[in-house]
């Protein structure tokens, strides 16, 4: 479904859903969501993926180029920015968990 | 030829943990994270010092604490974020919803992780795991008066059974 990107900012939805999730010590499992508002606010009630920091943190840009993109009158996710992954490095490089998210857009009704 | 991850810590001439297999945390840890034998034996120095914390502050640290990052500051913030809200996480970085009453904001809250990185490190030393030096954050906006206003947050530490705001500099109880 196309979204129409005309209608007001409160209309749609930033949608991170977990692509892939390995170790992570938050229990962050495939296909939970976190869910976004182009203020680059979270909303917990939307969400089902534990809250973790070290997720969230990282797709705040992505929340800014959104937010700048739908300003200018363009899709508001890039092309380039498809998936984000924790600041967690991995079991791997030195970490212990390593979550990967890809980003969508949904409307809100 | 690169070293392996587990020859080359580059901030102790020792890795104090080397013969240490943390056997108390094998089990439980691998069930929890999916960890096989060779994932539990190759976790890092690193990861073995984030996981000695529990040795120093005790086995249920991550549980016993909260963080708590109180908005202090609100001038010229438009995402409804107001002085007095607060965020609340636990030690694991996890934001507690039923204990939060702010606006999530990523912009301002996203600064915050990096009191998540000390944590784990001051722990593994014995340390209050908040540090005392990085406490103010701020949102990441420069809005339009060069970043004159903002909202900003203090972060402290909070026992999460009676939320009395912990400041003693050393918690360790080994």
């Amino acid at each position: 479904m196309a979204l129409d990107f005309n209608v007001g900012k409160k209309s749609i939805e930033i949608v991170a859903k977990v692509a892939h999730a390995r170790h992570c010590a938050n229990f962050i499992k495939k296909d939970e969501i976190f869910v976004f508002d182009l203020e680059g606010r979270l909303l917990p009630s939307k969400s089902t993926a534990n809250l973790c920091l070290g997720m969230l943190a990282r797709i705040q840009p992505a929340l800014m180029i959104a937010k700048e993109r739908f300003e200018a009158g363009l899709d508001p996710l890039p092309v380039t920015v498809p998936y984000l992954d924790c600041f967690d490095t991995g079991i791997d490089f030195g970490g212990m968990g390593k979550v990967t998210v890809e980003l969508s857009l949904r409307d809100v009704s | 030829m690169a070293n392996s991850f587990s020859e080359t810590t580059h901030h102790y001439k020792t890795d104090h943990l080397k013969n240490d297999p943390l056997e108390e945390l094998r089990e439980p840890l691998s069930r929890a994270l999916d960890l096989n034998e060779h994932d539990f034996n190759s976790l890092s120095p690193e990861v073995k010092n984030l996981l000695s914390g529990r040795r120093r502050l005790g086995t249920n640290w991550l549980d016993d604490y909260e963080v708590v990052a109180e908005v202090i500051s609100d001038n010229g913030c438009h995402c409804g974020v107001k002085i007095g809200q607060k965020a609340v996480f636990d030690m694991r970085h996890r934001l507690k919803t039923e204990l939060s009453d702010i606006v999530c904001c990523m912009n301002l809250l996203s600064p915050v992780l990096a009191v998540f990185y000390m944590t784990f490190d001051r722990a593994s030393e014995g340390l209050n795991p908040v540090t005392r030096v990085w406490t103010n954050y701020e949102c990441v906006k420069t809005q339009d008066v060069l970043a004159q206003n903002k909202a900003r947050v203090r972060v402290y530490l909070r026992d999460s059974k009676t939320h009395e705001t912990v400041t003693n500099a050393v918690l360790d109880n080994s």
